[in-house]
């Protein structure tokens, strides 16, 4: 059944997929092979939707994760440098300037949501990357940055999201929450 | 009165829209009559073809009451215009050739009659012609489907319709696949042939062209390139769990994997029981509940095909 398909194909996903792509393609192709899909059961019997089901997870696990994926590619000879290159700018740059810049940018005497964006545009830090690193939502994160403590369910998360956020841009987290704070009571 | 000729565009050449499904009563009727609506709301002259031959009833759905003229005019007449059998509506730029006093015997159009109504659609003088079609899998039903540029099939969230949609694809690719010289025949059977011994069944469509692909490479370009010519669009109609709404997307990615077809998810629709009502009123849905959200979707629906037909056709002409 199907057996040249490769992996990428399985999951219905181009060879340029991000990891993000990999995982919606999986949760979607799963819901329409599932057992008694609508769209699935007239033209595939139980054993075929048995045996895609197993196919898609193998290129599951061996997609999501970026090293098998690699290696995968290579035995499809998928020499794919663009993405390459743009899963090390979604993935390292944040690990690298927190450790470089944990303890070089020290915290400015007065925080506010500008101040925070200037900071971290000085690091080439976007808020998706932020975003992808610590699953706080983009719609948060500009709400920090525009001082909009309203958007925020309680101030508990706000002082969660904005020290997560903090030690993103290489800022001492608690440090920045108690000015960022004074800065909004203001 | 709007879609008489103006004379000066006699060469255009409408653009055929074939509905269609598997299964009756998913609402084809009703997405034709209203997707003609739309497309006369954006200013295109429509033509809506009836050719739900034996029982036709898409003047109903536009709120038209006795057409005076009839689809089988044209077959009982020589030299007969058939524009001057577009019923017109009181909507503008809105045109119906119906078949509601059809010759009872319509339904089993000869070879020569169906050759003659298709040839005759072309010259049309309108942007969409929209062909409502029969239910089923019917000789007539494929062959106005795959004679029209773009088709497009009707679904609604219900086994008995997904299954006859797929049912109809097959049919519709056994059709189209019928053109191929005789070698080719005789090898696509081989190949079905070898897989029933192999795997005890026959295995999807996708499966059998890469296999033809492999084994007779220009075989399989050749049966590739007819099926490149089907452009089939899905609306998924009568939703009405919020589930439902995935079941197109679904259908694309299927599509994709068992018939290696490209689908394109046109819209969904939702269950409305205003559809009865306007029905019983006997006026177009489109025209009385224009603020409903079928309404809204189907002024969309016409608006991405137009504007998808502007991108086509200014890329030739660049």
């Amino acid at each position: 059944m199907a057996s040249q398909d490769n992996h990428y194909d399985t999951l219905q996903i181009s060879t340029h997929a991000t990891t993000a792509d990999i995982i919606n393609a999986y949760r979607d192709i799963k819901l329409i092979f599932q057992e008694n899909s609508l769209a699935a059961y007239s033209l595939y019997s139980a054993e075929e939707i048995a045996t895609i089901n197993q196919q898609i997870e193998e290129a599951y696990v061996i997609l999501s994760n970026s090293q098998t994926r690699l290696s995968y590619d290579i035995t499809l000879h998928i020499h794919d440098v663009e993405r390459a290159e743009k899963e090390v700018s979604h993935h390292m740059p944040i690990e690298s300037n927190n450790l470089q810049s944990a303890e070089t940018t020290p915290v400015p005497s007065e925080v506010s949501g500008k101040v925070l964006q200037s900071i971290r545009e000085s690091h080439a830090i976007t808020l998706l990357q932020i975003a992808e690193k610590t699953n706080i939502s983009l719609a948060h994160l500009k709400a920090i940055e525009a001082n909009q403590s309203s958007a925020f369910p309680g101030v508990f998360y706000l002082k969660s999201y904005l020290k997560q956020y903090a030690s993103c841009i290489g800022l001492e987290p608690c440090l920045t929450w108690e000015k960022y704070l004074k800065t909004l009571k203001d | 009165m709007t879609v008489k000729n103006t004379a000066t565009t006699k060469q255009r050449q409408p653009l055929i829209w074939a509905v269609a499904s598997g299964k009756g009563g998913v609402g084809k009727s009703f997405v034709a009559a209203n997707l003609t609506m739309a497309f006369a709301a954006h200013e295109k002259k429509a033509v809506l073809v009836d050719l739900d031959l034996g029982s036709a009833n898409a003047h109903t759905c536009l709120g038209i009451n006795h057409p005076k003229t009839t689809l089988s005019q044209l077959l009982r007449h020589k030299n007969i215009d058939i524009n001057s059998l577009v019923e017109p509506s009181n909507t503008p730029f809105m045109g119906l050739i119906s078949g509601s006093s059809d010759d009872l015997d319509m339904a089993n159009l000869k070879h020569f009659q169906k050759l003659k109504v298709m040839r005759n659609l072309r010259h049309l003088d309108a942007d969409f012609v929209i062909l409502d079609l029969g239910a089923g899998t019917g000789f007539n039903t494929l062959d106005f489907f795959l004679y029209a540029d773009q088709g497009l099939l009707t679904v609604m969230p219900e086994p008995t319709s997904v299954e006859n949609t797929y049912r109809f694809v097959k049919s519709l690719l056994t059709r189209q696949l019928r053109s191929l010289p005789k070698q080719s025949h005789a090898l696509m059977n081989d190949i079905l042939i070898e897989q029933k011994k192999d795997y005890g069944k026959i295995q999807s469509f996708a499966q059998f062209l890469a296999d033809m692909l492999e084994k007779h490479p220009e075989h399989g370009k050749n049966i590739q390139g007819n099926l490149q010519k089907l452009q089939l669009n899905l609306v998924v109609n009568q939703m009405m769990d919020p589930a439902d709404t995935k079941l197109g997307d679904a259908m694309q990615i299927i599509f994709h994997k068992y018939f290696s077809l490209n689908l394109n998810l046109l819209g969904c629709l939702h269950h409305d029981v205003h559809v009865t009502q306007a029905l019983k009123q006997r006026q177009s849905y489109y025209q009385l509940f224009p603020q409903s959200r079928n309404a809204i979707c189907l002024h969309r629906m016409a608006e991405k095909v137009i504007k998808t037909q502007q991108i086509k056709t200014n890329g030739v002409v660049n």
